[in-house]
């Protein structure tokens, strides 16, 4: 069968994303396990932009998991590429109103630097990250030769993809954990649980005014 | 819609994409950067930080 049609390999062939977003995707796991660490036994203070960061490295490691779970994709690196970016501009408008020379920096301290710190360089490490994946993306084999390879040797078991399984589950699992975490310390100051009433009074007042 | 809702949201997207359902993580993903983005303007906008 001619293959040249639908692949032609470039030379050398790297080896697959699959098993490098399966790295990524545990990087973010530790990322987040860390957090929870710092949370719970550290008792670190919530705040409102810690939780968006914490959303953007979750969103980041969303796009790592579709690569695993539906194969890699540039549509998916774009997913990781769009979370760092929300990660990485929270992080720099927390620096900018806390880390500026005559402001307060509050929170602990990790290798030297507050967690805003940390979130903005987790952002641009995971942009520089993605962007040499997508290099190697390109000698990623597409499903079509897979299902041809899958036609020629129909006997052939297909091995379980343990790892990959196991690393989605604990991604999974924080994810949940975050949540859990996040709804038992949520208080109206880190949450800002009456925003919707100040939206309302908001509302109320521009229209009394007209 | 509180500050936990991203969360909520991109547990969803976790559950649905490791059950397979593609298009309905699409959905669910980008709901979940719009809330989030929707929250970032709304603390964009006051006080910012650590609270006390």
């Amino acid at each position: 069968m001619d293959r040249s049609i639908v692949f032609t390999p470039r030379d050398p062939v790297l080896p697959g994303g699959v098993f490098l977003n399966c790295l990524c995707l545990l990087a973010i796991c530790a990322c987040l396990g860390l957090l929870l660490y710092f949370q719970w036994a550290l008792q670190e203070p919530l705040c409102p932009l810690c939780l968006l960061q914490r959303t953007g490295i979750i969103l980041t490691g969303i796009g790592f998991m579709r690569n695993l779970r539906f194969g890699v994709k540039s549509a998916h690196y774009g997913v990781a590429v769009i979370g760092a970016l929300l990660t990485g501009v929270s992080a720099l408008r927390q620096l900018s109103m806390e880390a500026l020379p005559g402001q307060q920096a509050h929170g602990t301290l990790l290798l030297g630097m507050h967690f805003y710190t940390l979130a903005a360089l987790f952002s641009l490490v995971a942009l520089i990250v993605i962007a040499c994946l997508l290099g190697v993306k390109s000698a990623e084999y597409p499903a079509t030769l897979i299902l041809m390879q899958m036609a020629e040797k129909p006997d052939d078991l297909r091995r379980i993809p343990w790892a990959r399984i196991a690393t989605c589950l604990t991604f999974v699992l924080l994810v949940g954990a975050h949540l859990a975490s996040t709804l038992a310390d949520c208080d109206p100051l880190s949450c800002d649980e009456n925003l919707i009433d100040r939206l309302q009074l908001l509302t109320t007042d521009i229209k009394a005014a007209r | 819609m509180f500050l936990y809702t991203p969360f909520l949201l991109a547990f969803l997207t976790v559950l649905v994409i490791a059950l397979g359902w593609r298009s309905f993580s699409n959905k669910l993903w980008l709901t979940s950067v719009a809330v989030t983005l929707w929250w970032f303007s709304q603390h964009a906008q006051g006080k910012l930080g650590f609270l006390p």
